[in-house]
């Protein structure tokens, strides 16, 4: 089966890639989620992850992420190797992710759902006037409005959450590195072409992005590169230009 | 069969409706728990929908100081002896002692999860306190108490923590086991001949007039609200009780946060135990007895949520106060104490409903 590595050129080994997954493999109680998948991205690119429902898509961006911890394998940051350093310890080299289920606490409010896990303090205490102030222009940017940043996150409605969720994003350190799992999944026409832009515009700013989309549309509109999955192997990686649509279908339902 | 189905379905987009996950029903199902989404819609009579929306506003947003003041007056009415300088005192040391453990309890609650040991923690502290103070001095005493308050919250923390059971359960059980100890280490006697010192931790007072627990308890209860109100840890405590999951992906140490206030909760039941034995110049094994019960019905009429992640310290003392008001209104009247643990756990039911009914309407 034709992989396409010849469509694009690989480093020689001593650079450095801002991200590299060397024959990751994860095991759920028997059931062999990830089978030796090995990829690299370079700085302002984007991929698409695509692939059948249990392909594991998931599974490989919360390996990346530091939610799950491979079996075996390497997974290597800017070039040193990422080991049991979890969600908080991938952050801070700069790998953020936007989960599927969006991963907030519903009964706690805006601000407290943004800053989670990274609240801003002033001497040991929460500034909670700053947090507000940041949560009010991470919104702005995002074109969102929220009435009231002091409702639960629970009242809002999805395209608000997805928006509070992406949010989280633009705390602290710019990533280099953005893991979106299904970002436009119940979104709108209109929502999901803003997120697209959103994704564009980070590009631009040089920060790196996997994309999960079952949405081939969206893929297409903003992914450089595409990598298939199917049963936890990578059955396909191929430059956006050099690819068709059905191709890739082809490749995820293993037709070819 | 199967490149046919792709042919036909040249627009992948539309295939999604049987391949997405299922995870945007869940934004739906909120939308019916959220009550003003339900009085909003159009069907019905607007007044009365906006007189129930204010009916539940004033449930959910209850406030409980203003009941607690209307209960005193109520009782007061009814036993001129109620707000007299003795009973006075003697209802904010019951307030203080079993305050004490409340604090833990509302801790160890926004996380989600209950600690029933803490009657047990508060025998055996006594007891430990009161032995080790007569043989080795008062400060020996109190700091083998917490010291052992410290452990058997440790202990209760990994059972619950790092070994995934859940906390009814594991704290049931350290409840029982805990009583067990206490009897043990008393050989089934009450303790008494502790020095002058330990006896005055308990019966002291301050100015002559506010009781020595009260002061503790009251200094305690500042440091943890704020701990718990303007702190990263008080913060994270509330992310672990609402989401588990999500606190892991944020990269909050759920694990260490949780065995951390069990930790607490078994160092300020010890506390309370050793208040109670120096007021009561003697130490039971049994005493404490059913006071998990009160901790927590109290802290849940106060309006911290069962279910985790909501309420503050100052909320479930204050409903701790309204309970041990009406006990200590019972006890006036000189309706026997067997009756204590039935309005105790009608308490608890009610609260239990109420708090029920409030995350349903989900108005904050």
């Amino acid at each position: 089966m034709s992989t396409g590595e010849s469509s694009f050129k690989r480093k020689a080994s001593s650079e450095s890639y801002l991200l590299e997954v060397e024959n990751v493999c994860k095991n759920f109680s028997g059931i062999r989620a990830l089978r030796g998948v090995s990829f690299s991205m370079e700085e302002s690119e984007v991929i698409g992850l695509v692939g059948d429902n249990g392909a594991g898509k998931s599974t490989l961006m919360k390996i990346v992420s530091g939610a799950y911890f491979p079996d075996s394998g390497r997974i290597s940051i800017k070039g040193k190797e990422v080991k049991h350093l979890g969600p908080g310890g991938v952050r801070e080299l700069g790998v953020k992710m936007v989960y599927q289920d969006l991963a907030l606490a519903d009964i706690l409010d805006v601000p407290k759902n943004i800053f989670m896990g990274m609240e801003i303090t002033k001497f040991g205490i929460l500034d909670d006037r700053k947090m507000n102030k940041q949560t009010r222009a991470i919104l702005k940017r995002l074109k969102t409005t929220i009435k009231s940043l002091r409702q639960p996150v629970c009242n809002l409605s999805g395209g608000q959450q997805h928006a509070v969720a992406i949010g989280r994003v633009f705390i602290g350190k710019a990533p280099s590195l953005l893991l979106l799992d299904e970002p436009t999944a119940g979104l709108g026409v209109e929502e999901s072409g803003k997120l697209l832009d959103l994704i564009r515009t980070l590009r631009e700013q040089r920060i790196s992005i996997i994309l999960i989309s079952h949405n081939l549309d969206h893929i297409f509109q903003v992914a450089d590169r595409i990598i298939v999955l199917r049963n936890g192997e990578k059955v396909g990686e191929r430059l956006v230009k050099e690819i068709s649509r059905k191709e890739v279908v082809e490749m995820m339902l293993g037709v070819v | 069969m199967v490149k046919f189905y792709i042919d036909e379905v040249k627009d992948w987009s539309v295939i999604p409706g049987s391949l997405k996950t299922e995870h945007t029903h869940t934004k739906t199902e909120y939308s019916k728990l959220d009550g003003r989404a339900r009085l909003s819609s159009p069907s019905g009579n607007k007044k009365r929908n906006t007189r129930i929306t204010r009916l539940k506003e004033i449930i959910a947003k209850r406030n409980t100081f203003i009941i607690l003041i209307g209960f005193l007056i109520i009782m007061q009415l009814l036993n001129p002896l109620f707000l007299q300088l003795d009973n006075l005192q003697n209802l904010l040391r019951q307030i203080a002692i079993i305050g004490i453990i409340g604090i833990g309890t509302v801790m160890v609650i926004i996380t989600g999860n209950f600690d029933l040991s803490v009657g047990s923690m508060l025998a055996l502290g006594g007891a430990v306190g009161s032995q080790v103070s007569i043989t080795w001095g008062t400060g020996w005493g109190i700091s083998a108490a917490l010291g052992l308050g410290l452990v058997l919250g440790l202990v209760n923390g990994l059972v619950v923590a790092k070994f995934h059971i859940h906390s009814l359960i594991a704290t049931l059980s350290t409840m029982g086991l805990i009583r067990g100890l206490a009897l043990l280490s008393t050989s089934e006697s009450n303790i008494s001949g502790m020095p002058e010192s330990y006896l005055s931790l308990g019966g002291g007072t301050l100015f002559g007039f506010i009781p020595t627990p009260f002061v503790i308890f009251i200094i305690i209860a500042l440091i943890s609200s704020f701990c718990l109100a303007k702190t990263r840890f008080g913060r994270h405590l509330y992310v672990v009780g609402v989401n588990m999951e999500a606190a892991y992906l944020a990269g909050i140490k759920a694990d260490a946060l949780i065995i951390a206030t069990y930790m607490y909760s078994g160092m300020l039941a010890v506390l309370s135990g050793v208040c109670l034995t120096s007021y009561y110049w003697s130490a039971s094994p049994l005493v404490g007895k059913g006071w998990e019960l009160q901790a927590i019905a109290g802290v849940v009429i106060g309006g911290v949520s069962i279910f985790g992640g909501m309420g503050t310290i100052a909320e479930g003392l204050v409903g701790i106060a309204i309970v041990r008001s009406i006990l200590n209104g019972l006890f006036l009247s000189n309706i026997s104490v067997y009756y204590e643990y039935i309005v105790v756990g009608i308490l608890l039911v009610v609260a239990v409903l109420l708090n029920i009914l409030i995350m349903r309407w989900r108005i904050k």
